[in-house]
């Protein structure tokens, strides 16, 4: 399959940069009042990466991770993960509930919890971006692992590399109440779907 | 003494005293040929079972299971090793998620990249000493050409040699 979709122009790439910061930001909003704490993010990173370099993405393959996968399907396919420290999993689950026993890796609440905190951030981020294309997509039911970074992250991008030599990630950094707990939500759209993005707000051709 | 790498897609060859790390290994295969004699060896880090998709060339020979298993064998040997000498072990191939419903697409790379390694090792007669491989938790793998182990990581359970 050829890699065309992939030689993405700046305004291109700002255009996908401000509407991932449009969503990003809704599903920072939805977290916020779920845990009922201010969080932040970092202005989205728009990149296409070759393999090799993706890895060190997350700052250490072997640190351990809570990661909530969410497949988009729909108009546009993609995937969409989300990542945090383990540690930091276990203090937004005890924010979220806390006189529940949410000790991850042990109690089926925090799993569940883990999930809806996926599906939460999943399904703002997505109706911000259907609303901003007018394209169909939703999510699956998250998928959660607690596994090491480098795992979930050859796991998630393999799929892709089986469809494109390069994939173009959208990587965007959340803080929760200060800079406490720092998360990851990586999204990364499937080559067909990149290209009806594009056309969809407008900058295919510029 | 050297600590190779051996990041996704990339192929690291060592010499005795050195060691190879795949370190995080989820679907992808970390898969070691070492000399258990001379101690040269090396390691491939396996994401996709065929370099069929491919337009052209393939350029990174390491990158899927047909092109990584004879161009481990024939780097290994050029540095070295003897074939009838070789220790032959993997790890990897899980499926770290699973979903649930039917809209979502069935990957099972983890399996598909395993089945496809042993295929070719097969292929090219080389007979498999040990693995680990399958299951839903991802593995850190690492080599020690010195002591001629073979380390197996995983999260919550520590560690186990092959």
């Amino acid at each position: 399959m050829g890699n065309s979709a992939y030689d993405l122009s700046d305004m291109q790439k700002d255009t996908i940069r401000e509407v991932s910061n449009i969503g990003m930001g809704n599903a920072a909003t939805s977290l916020s009042q779920l845990i009922n704490t201010r969080v932040d993010i970092t202005v989205p990173f728009v990149k296409v990466v070759p393999d090799v370099e993706i890895s060190r993405l997350l700052g250490g393959e072997e640190v351990e991770v809570c990661a909530s996968y969410v497949q988009v399907v729909g108009d546009i396919r993609g995937h969409l993960v989300m990542i945090f420290r383990t540690s930091d999993a276990q203090m937004l689950l005890n924010q979220m509930a806390p006189s529940a026993d949410m000790t991850i890796g042990e109690s089926e609440m925090a799993r569940s919890a883990l999930q809806e905190l996926g599906n939460i951030l999943a399904s703002s981020f997505l109706r911000s971006l259907a609303d901003m294309t007018s394209l169909l997509m939703h999510s699956t039911v998250p998928a959660v692992a607690q596994d090491f970074a480098g795992s979930i992250v050859s796991y998630v991008v393999s799929n892709m590399y089986e469809l494109s030599e390069k994939i173009m990630i959208v990587d965007t950094h959340f803080e929760v109440g200060g800079d406490h707990i720092d998360g990851q939500c990586v999204f990364i759209p499937e080559p067909g779907s990149l290209t009806m993005l594009l056309e969809s707000l407008g900058v295919a051709n510029l | 003494m050297a600590v190779h790498r051996v990041g996704m897609a990339e192929l690291k060859i060592g010499g005795p005293g050195d060691r190879l790390e795949a370190l995080g290994l989820g679907s992808c295969i970390g898969l070691a040929m070492v000399d258990k004699v001379n101690r040269v060896g090396g390691m491939v880090h396996i994401m996709l079972p065929d370099s069929k998709i491919v337009q052209g060339p393939v350029k990174q020979l390491g990158k899927y299971a047909d092109t990584a298993v004879p161009e481990l064998l024939d780097q290994v040997l050029r540095a070295g090793a003897m074939r009838e000498r070789l220790v032959v072990k993997m790890a990897g191939g899980a499926e770290m998620f699973s979903f649930a419903g039917s809209d979502a697409p069935k990957m099972a790379i983890g399996k598909r990249n395993t089945e496809a390694v042993n295929g070719f090792l097969k292929e090219y007669r080389l007979k498999l000493s040990g693995s680990d491989t399958g299951g839903n938790k991802g593995r850190t793998f690492i080599v020690s050409l010195d002591e001629l182990s073979f380390m197996i990581r995983i999260v919550g359970k520590g560690e186990a040699n092959l």
